[in-house]
């Protein structure tokens, strides 16, 4: 039999509404409020062998010591699966309930899971760390919501793993995986553009996510020759041994290199670890990837100011957008506390 | 008068295949001779050796190395398969094609020198049987495999040039053997009756043409200066596109997939039905330069609209350069008015949690998913390898266990439609 402990905060526990929302963090045995709910949906295959209430409040009041009381009180009890709420469109209520599944996953390993409307705080919050079944706004879907729950917590309880967040009734976490899809590809983009011809409706299987944020130009540079410029590259340009292992595509981490380094070009010598366009000549002669030759060049007729004395570079090569965004900002976070005031980006 | 382009299609079902002193089919039994293959193959001396293995679905085996993989068809009568290989420049594409369904011809190699940079073979794995074997489609049908060694004094693109004729011309030599038989259906591919109350709908279908290693081949010739252009579904059905895509594992489209592009066959199924496949529409990905890449999604765009198209499908092949190339036609389409469905793959990292897509249009808001290229996969111990003893660029033994990116394993996310992977939203 499945062993369950489930959360609730005063309300649901009967203590009482708003006025009664300090009671303290208490432990009682067996199946309370939409307990009883979910225990007849769990019929002989579950039990909830014990009830944590806390009132809302109260759990705010002091959350790290709640839910220290709360992890303490479910460790030792060793449930199969902790299910919280559901919680609907309650915003501390359904933070709580949140807050404690992410401890009691996160600490005890143990999953849990909880129920909230799509729009509530919580899903904010929590909405990637957290389990969550979609709920209607109020308690009137108590029952949908705890067909859900328990459907949801029994499977993840019996090590099955989630379904899609659809199939689910769940609120997205936001990650994508592979499954098997029921028809073959050609039926279904074939049944796709055959609603679209008929203007029926039709669900994208991907949706096309928000366009990424336009950036911004920075203004002109006012005076090159007094202007310190950094060489920037994603073309994979490292020594051979390439000591900072740089992803030849996916790329996560960049490096930087002295020029004095790649003027040399020996011992070691430079070349491309970009696993996405030829780098045959890019490797006979970096200059034509990181324009060393021409920019020093400049440097002595005065035309840049100063050339930094590093080059920076990754690999631009099927980069996740995260990964691309966060790189960037830790080189311009460097490049400025160098005193680098224009950079020129190379790109393959 | 006027003769319509008709190609009849006949299908021997095979579902068992052995070695037999004599190539040919018996009922639906294949029997293939380890000596005539074998003989046939090492005509070309580019080629050192061969093995001739044959493995079918549910076998603990892993099959590492793939290349191309194609499936046996020969003309019925005159004419022949995979033009521009095995014969000159006469289009094909009509009369009578003998094709042996459920059998691949799969080429297994290692290059005689190494390689770097870009353009080289990567890692292919195919399981045969478990959890592992829903990432190949090459696990549901019979592979003959051949394990080619190299002539160790021969360039890597002269040796792939090599094995890819080698395959196709396996791949003939197994289907003439069986001519004569009765085929258990026949297919008439003839689109050439049009019901004006039906939607026309055409199928852009993008090659992958980046250079070699990463090349598809029209009649024989790569395709780096192509301007979109027509091509009848009948002479894709008869070989007029061939695969030398080893670059991108998990995207390419061997042969096998191009002789039978689910795509291609869906719209014969639904031909003078839902609508009228009104022609197919080629297009180089990969094209290099901004001004390239607007002029074929563009003239790609007109030639729909020439063929008053009412709606596309749009595949492709490859990665990020050539995801733009499809996208832009996707766009240009749309802005014709004409409605499409674009088919990808996805790139959302291992947790799944990024931007799924390299590149997106907003018009493209009817996407068909064929799964993740990143996601990694726990490769369990197998009883048998067939290709090698160790992983491509490691000392990991093929047999197992390993993870491996999806990336690696043998077509999983072609986007012709040969898998049943989809990326789902948790």
């Amino acid at each position: 039999m499945i062993r369950v402990v489930h959360y609730l905060n005063q309300f649901f526990a009967g203590i009482g509404g708003e006025d009664k929302a300090d009671a303290p963090f208490e432990v009682r045995e067996g199946a309370v409020g939409p307990g009883r709910v979910l225990k007849m949906l769990f019929g002989d295959e579950a039990e909830i062998v014990q009830t944590l209430v806390c009132g809302d409040n109260a759990f705010h009041a002091d959350p790290e010591g709640n839910l220290a009381a709360i992890i303490a009180a479910i460790a030792e009890t060793a449930p199969d699966v902790v299910l919280a709420g559901p919680a609907f469109n309650a915003g501390r209520y359904g933070l709580a309930c949140a807050a404690v599944c992410a401890a009691v996953n996160e600490e005890l390993g143990i999953p849990a899971v909880t129920g909230v409307y799509p729009d509530a705080p919580a899903v904010d919050v929590f909405g990637t760390r957290v389990v969550m079944v979609a709920t209607r706004d109020s308690a009137g879907g108590m029952k949908d919501a705890a067909g859900r729950l328990a459907d949801v917590g029994l499977r993840l309880a019996r090590g099955e793993g989630l379904l899609p967040a659809d199939e689910d009734g769940r609120i997205p976490m936001g990650y994508r995986a592979n499954r098997v899809a029921d028809k073959p590809v050609a039926t279904r983009a074939l049944d796709m553009l055959m609603a679209r011809l008929r203007d029926e409706p039709f669900t994208s299987e991907i949706e096309l996510p928000d366009q990424v944020e336009p950036v911004p130009p920075a203004p002109a540079v006012a005076d090159l020759s007094k202007t310190t410029v950094a060489l920037i590259t994603e073309g994979g340009l490292v020594p051979e041994d390439n000591p900072d292992r740089i992803e030849s595509s996916s790329a996560t981490k960049w490096a930087r290199y002295p020029l004095a380094m790649l003027a040399k070009n020996e011992n070691p010598a430079f070349k491309s670890i970009h696993a996405g366009y030829d780098s045959r000549w890019v490797d006979a002669d970096p200059n034509r990837l990181v324009p060393l030759d021409a920019a020093r060049a400049l440097e002595e007729e005065g035309v840049i100011g100063k050339l930094h004395e590093y080059f920076y570079v990754t690999t631009g090569n099927g980069t996740t957008v995260t990964h691309a965004e966060r790189m960037g900002e830790e080189i311009a976070i460097q490049l400025i506390a160098d005193g680098v005031q224009a950079a020129i980006l190379t790109s393959t | 008068m006027k003769q319509p382009f008709r190609l009849d299609v006949h299908t021997i079902d095979i579902d068992n295949v052995e070695v037999g002193d004599t190539t040919g089919v018996s009922g639906h039994t294949l029997a293939v001779s380890v000596d005539e293959i074998s003989d046939l193959v090492l005509e070309d001396s580019r080629i050192a050796g061969v093995e001739v293995e044959i493995t079918q679905p549910g076998d603990d085996v892993r099959i590492v190395h793939c290349l191309d993989a194609v499936e046996p068809r020969t003309k019925v009568g005159d004419g022949d398969v995979f033009p521009g290989f095995l014969s000159g420049m006469d289009p094909v594409g009509t009369g009578e094609t003998l094709r042996l369904g459920g059998v691949s011809i799969l080429v297994s190699s290692r290059y005689p020198q190494p390689f770097s940079g870009l353009l080289q073979a990567r890692e292919a794995v195919v399981d045969m049987s478990g959890p592992t074997a829903m990432y190949s489609p090459f696990s549901r049908v019979r592979n003959i495999v051949l394990v080619f060694t190299p002539n160790p004094s021969i360039e890597n693109v002269d040796y792939d040039d090599a094995i890819r004729r080698a395959g196709l011309r396996v791949g003939e030599f197994v289907a003439r053997s069986a001519l004569g038989n009765e085929p258990d259906s026949t297919t008439v591919f003839d689109f050439s009756d049009v019901n004006p109350d039906l939607p026309n709908v055409v199928y852009f279908y993008q090659l992958q043409g980046q250079g070699s290693m990463a090349d598809t081949y029209l009649y024989g010739r790569v395709i780096h200066n192509l301007v979109p252009t027509l091509i009848h579904p009948n002479e894709v059905m008869d070989g007029a596109i061939v695969s030398g895509v080893h670059v991108y594992s998990c995207y390419k489209n061997p042969t096998f997939l191009h002789q039978n592009n689910p795509i291609i066959w869906e719209l014969q199924a639904r031909h003078g039905k839902d609508l009228n496949f009104v022609g197919v529409i080629i297009n180089r990905g990969h094209n290099y330069t901004q001004d390239d890449k607007e002029r074929s999604s563009q003239w790609a765009a007109k030639l729909a609209s020439f063929l008053e198209a009412d709606g596309a499908i749009l595949t492709a092949e490859g990665g990020g350069n050539s995801a733009i190339d499809m996208m832009l036609a996707c766009q240009y389409m749309e802005k014709a008015g004409i409605r499409t469905t674009v088919v990808s793959s996805e790139a959302a990292g291992a947790d799944g949690y990024d931007f799924p897509l390299f590149y997106t249009v907003p018009e493209a808001d009817a996407i068909v998913s064929i799964g993740s290229e990143d996601e990694i996969v726990a490769m369990p111990k197998v009883s048998k390898v067939i290709g090698d003893e160790y992983i491509l660029d490691s000392e990991t033994p093929s047999c197992g266990p390993f993870d491996l990116k999806m990336y690696y394993q043998y077509c999983s996310t072609n986007q012709v439609g040969g898998n049943f992977l989809t990326g789902r939203m948790f």
